[in-house]
């Protein structure tokens, strides 16, 4: 384990060119952004031309989504981390392969294991089947929560569709925001309180 | 240590209570039984099962924690005709617990128990109103209300004496009364509060319909449900948080 992240200082990748095929297409490694310590952290699939070319995860207009439905639930970017199932950016956006998701899967475990956040949300089919293991219908499962085995450890995982699926089928906008929502109350972070309604064991 | 004979269909049947919640969990082998407690990821719902050794054809062990991943072994447990005996075994050197059943053999590899998620602090609750009925009754009332709503209301009138559950619709509403003298034991109390379809209707499922369920219930509080197991040697309490109305 120890030498598979020999690239890894922290949270950030270094250098590392295990995949080819990545190391040919991407201008830089994007690393997740994100307080160290957050409550809420978010897994999205890979960079694309935008955050190729910025180095931050999420800053095209599927960023502009997430930031706006995080804005709702009384959220910044800056409180919550967001990072990838892969650090380099396929080409042509296309999905990267089992090989790539595998070669990358030590720096994310890493990262969740050193953030240590009450929540992982994962945003989109990709990432979702990634961490959970399994195939996953993700506008039918979204907002359900459950715990996945990652690093050897149980973790809270609420599985999120894509925010770029709300530009392309508005019935999605809803769906997409209500799971924000729910993943802001679950982690007990932004002022979702009273959003569904639901209390909670804990607090009698 | 831990060695032990179970019948198929009361090892199924406590299982079947905890995956309702969870899908792995920590099993306490004490002298005496078997506990299980868990909680869902969202700590809404809990269960608390315990299976006494008397439940078990044969039942040894020495007061140890295994972790196990519960749908694997539901899956293998259910590989077992409901006459069927089930032989379980743990081996501490290789953490391995072995499953006989009926020739068949099947080894399952443990989780470190410290890996599993903690459960938060359980509300140790005195709740007011107090419910007896049969599984089936309950049973009647959450399948009606599930065909108009995602919540449901259970109450008690204090004075006419009447269990009431209900769900309002977008359109159309369910109301089932039940008096006093239709139910197992009453000892009415100030108790009203409205809970999550989705959680109860999956307790509903593991509480056998000829069972006698008591509901414990209070003002927008956690409702308890009990019920017992194979012969009354083993129970299984399940507690679920309520939903706040913000009218």
């Amino acid at each position: 384990m120890d030498t598979d992240l020999e690239h890894m200082d922290g949270l950030c990748v270094e250098g590392c060119e295990r995949c080819p095929a990545l190391v040919e297409s991407r201008s830089r490694i994007v690393n997740g952004a994100g307080p160290e310590d957050a409550d809420l952290l978010f897994v999205g699939e890979g960079p694309g031309a935008n955050e190729d070319e910025q180095g931050e995860p999420f800053v095209g207009r599927s960023g502009s989504v997430l930031d706006s439905a995080l804005r709702d639930v009384g959220l910044d970017r800056s409180d919550v981390r967001i990072t990838n199932c892969v650090r380099c950016r396929p080409p042509e956006n296309r999905d990267p392969s089992t090989e790539e998701l595998s070669n990358c899967r030590g720096y994310l475990e890493a990262e969740i294991d050193r953030v240590d956040p009450e929540l992982v949300v994962t945003l989109g089919k990709v990432p979702s089947e990634h961490l959970l293991d399994r195939s996953v219908a993700v506008t039918k499962e979204a907002g359900d929560l459950q715990d996945a085995r990652i690093g050897g450890v149980s973790r809270r995982v609420l599985v999120c569709v894509h925010p770029a699926a709300t530009l392309y089928d508005r019935s999605q906008e809803e769906t997409f925001e209500t799971t924000i929502a729910r993943a802001a109350e679950v982690a007990g972070v932004g002022d979702a309180e009273g959003g569904s309604g639901q209390s909670r064991l804990g607090d009698y | 240590m831990f060695e032990a004979i179970v019948s198929a269909s009361t090892f199924q049947d406590a299982l079947d209570s905890v995956s309702v919640l969870v899908d792995e969990c920590k099993i306490r082998l004490n002298e005496d039984g078997l506990a299980i407690r868990a909680v869902d990821p969202a700590n809404v719902g809990m269960v608390d099962l315990s299976l006494d050794a008397a439940a078990f054809e044969s039942y040894e062990a020495d007061g140890g924690v295994i972790g196990v991943n519960l749908s694997r072994l539901e899956d293998i447990a259910g590989m077992a005709g409901s006459g069927d005996l089930i032989r379980l075994e743990l081996d501490e050197e290789t953490r391995k617990l072995h499953i006989r059943i009926e020739g068949l053999s099947y080894t399952l590899a443990l989780i470190d128990p410290d890996s599993i998620r903690q459960e938060p602090d359980i509300p140790d609750l005195d709740l007011p109103a107090n419910i007896v009925l049969e599984g089936n009754q309950l049973d009647r009332g959450i399948k009606a209300a599930d065909m108009v709503s995602d919540h449901i209301r259970l109450r008690v009138d204090e004075e006419a004496e009447v269990f009431y559950v209900e769900a309002e619709g977008d359109t159309d509403d369910v109301d089932l009364e039940i008096p006093r003298d239709e139910l197992i034991d009453l000892t009415a109390g100030p108790a009203d509060s409205l809970f999550s379809l989705d959680y109860l209707k999956d307790m509903n499922k593991a509480i056998p319909g000829d069972a006698e369920v008591e509901i414990e219930l209070g003002e927008e509080f956690p409702v308890k449900l009990h019920y017992e197991l194979a012969e009354g040697q083993g129970q299984v309490t399940f507690m679920l948080a309520p939903r706040i109305q913000s009218d």
